[in-house]
């Protein structure tokens, strides 16, 4: 059971999951504790201080954090349906990443080096889960019969 | 000759013909099986990227509909009929005193002064139940201290609020070099203040007065960070106010518990 679904885009997606995980809770504790994270752009607390940091009630970094642990889940979900799983949650994600991206660059006017971490790990994280769900397993169960 | 091969002819026996068949139709099956396989998983990558699209749309509508509720031009008309002096604003005589420590650059400062302080002018400084003080610092690099002069600057013709507001409202990241002599003269255009006047005073010996009071007494009462605040008692003792949230809601209590303490 382990076999089948620790293949190789798995393994890289979990992986990718993690650090995607490590990032957000790093946010959403210093969104909480309302510190500056540490930062080498110099637009970090700028993006945090935006009216964009928050959807509704819920901080932006959270959203995060509640995206990458529903990823996480859908990673053990067997068969097709969680492959998709993981690819629809994958796909929104990186979509939501290029849209907050997209503010920090053309209307907050500043960059934020964990929200582009996020994004770039989204990133490879929808194209894993892309192969995954297109050319599933490379040993693959044997064929019935 | 050749082509004899490829008919069946009466050499072939009954079980090979029914064993080609078999392979044909197995083979056949498997072909079925596997377009059904694919048609399957474009049908989910199809549902998924539907799914994905109503999430990310239902995410940025909300998103992008809790707009910022500053203008370029501030929120001049939450100070209209509010008595000024200098950093003060409000009654000189009201009986409660709220101090912030701010760098005009600082974001979060921004959001204070955009998200909660009209709120506060509206519900404590109108009524007459609160005043307020302005200590501006200089931290944060180079630029703080030219924003603040001009700001003290402003104060000098009762203009400081307004001059802060419009400050906050056009704020760029932090030592970006955004605070130009164009950026200065345009705020305190906006603010309604004399353009020239404000950068005359910016130099002056009162204003670096101005400067070095509001450093010290942000280290005398410790303040390490901006904003901060304390309240208390106009005239008397001040403590320091902390807030969880820069919301309306986080401040409320604190301040009602003031009036209330005072108006005993």
């Amino acid at each position: 059971v382990i076999r089948s679904w620790a293949d190789r885009p798995t393994m890289v997606a979990t992986v990718l999951t993690l650090a995607g995980i490590a990032i957000a809770s790093y946010l959403t504790w210093v969104h909480y504790e309302g510190i500056s994270p540490v930062c080498t752009t110099g637009g970090c607390e700028r993006v945090q201080a935006s009216t964009y940091a928050e959807i509704g009630p819920i901080p932006v970094a959270l959203l995060g954090l509640i995206g990458y642990v529903l990823i996480l889940v859908s990673l053990v979900v067997p068969g097709e349906i969680g492959r998709a799983l993981t690819f629809m949650l994958t796909l929104s994600g990186f979509a939501f990443s290029l849209y907050l991206t997209y503010l920090e660059v053309f209307v907050i006017d500043a960059l934020c080096q964990w929200c582009l971490a996020s994004a770039v790990v989204m990133t490879l994280l929808f194209v894993t889960a892309t192969v995954r769900l297109l050319r599933p397993g490379e040993p693959g169960p044997p064929a019935p019969g | 000759v050749s082509a004899s091969l490829y008919v069946p002819g009466p050499m072939s026996s009954r079980s090979e013909s029914k064993k080609t068949a078999r392979e044909a139709r197995l083979k056949a099956e498997q072909e079925e099986a596997a377009k059904n396989r694919r048609q399957r998983t474009w049908a989910l990558v199809g549902g998924s990227v539907l799914l994905a699209a109503i999430v990310v749309v239902v995410l940025i509508v909300i998103s992008a509909g809790g707009s910022d509720n500053s203008s370029e031009s501030g929120n001049l008309s939450a100070f209209e009929g509010i008595p000024q002096s200098g950093i003060e604003l409000g009654d000189p005589k009201a009986p409660v005193t709220m101090v912030e420590y701010a760098d005009l650059q600082c974001p979060f400062c921004r959001k204070y002064t955009v998200d909660v302080l009209p709120d506060l002018v509206e519900k404590y400084v109108k009524t007459g139940d609160v005043r307020m003080e302005l200590h501006l610092l200089t931290f944060i690099g180079p630029d703080s201290d030219k924003l603040a002069r001009a700001a003290y600057a402003a104060g000098q013709q009762d203009l400081m609020w307004q001059w802060i507001d419009v400050a906050y409202a056009r704020q760029e990241t932090e030592n970006s070099g955004y605070a130009t002599t164009d950026f200065i003269d345009s705020v305190s255009k906006a603010a309604g203040a004399n353009v020239d006047q404000v950068n005359s005073d910016s130099g002056s010996e009162e204003v670096t007065k101005q400067i070095s009071e509001a450093e010290s007494s942000a280290q005398d009462a410790g303040i390490s960070s901006t904003p901060s605040f304390e309240i208390g008692p106009t005239g008397g003792e001040l403590t320091k106010l902390g807030v969880s949230r820069l919301e309306t809601s986080a401040f409320e209590d604190a301040i009602d518990q003031q009036v209330a303490d005072a108006k005993k």
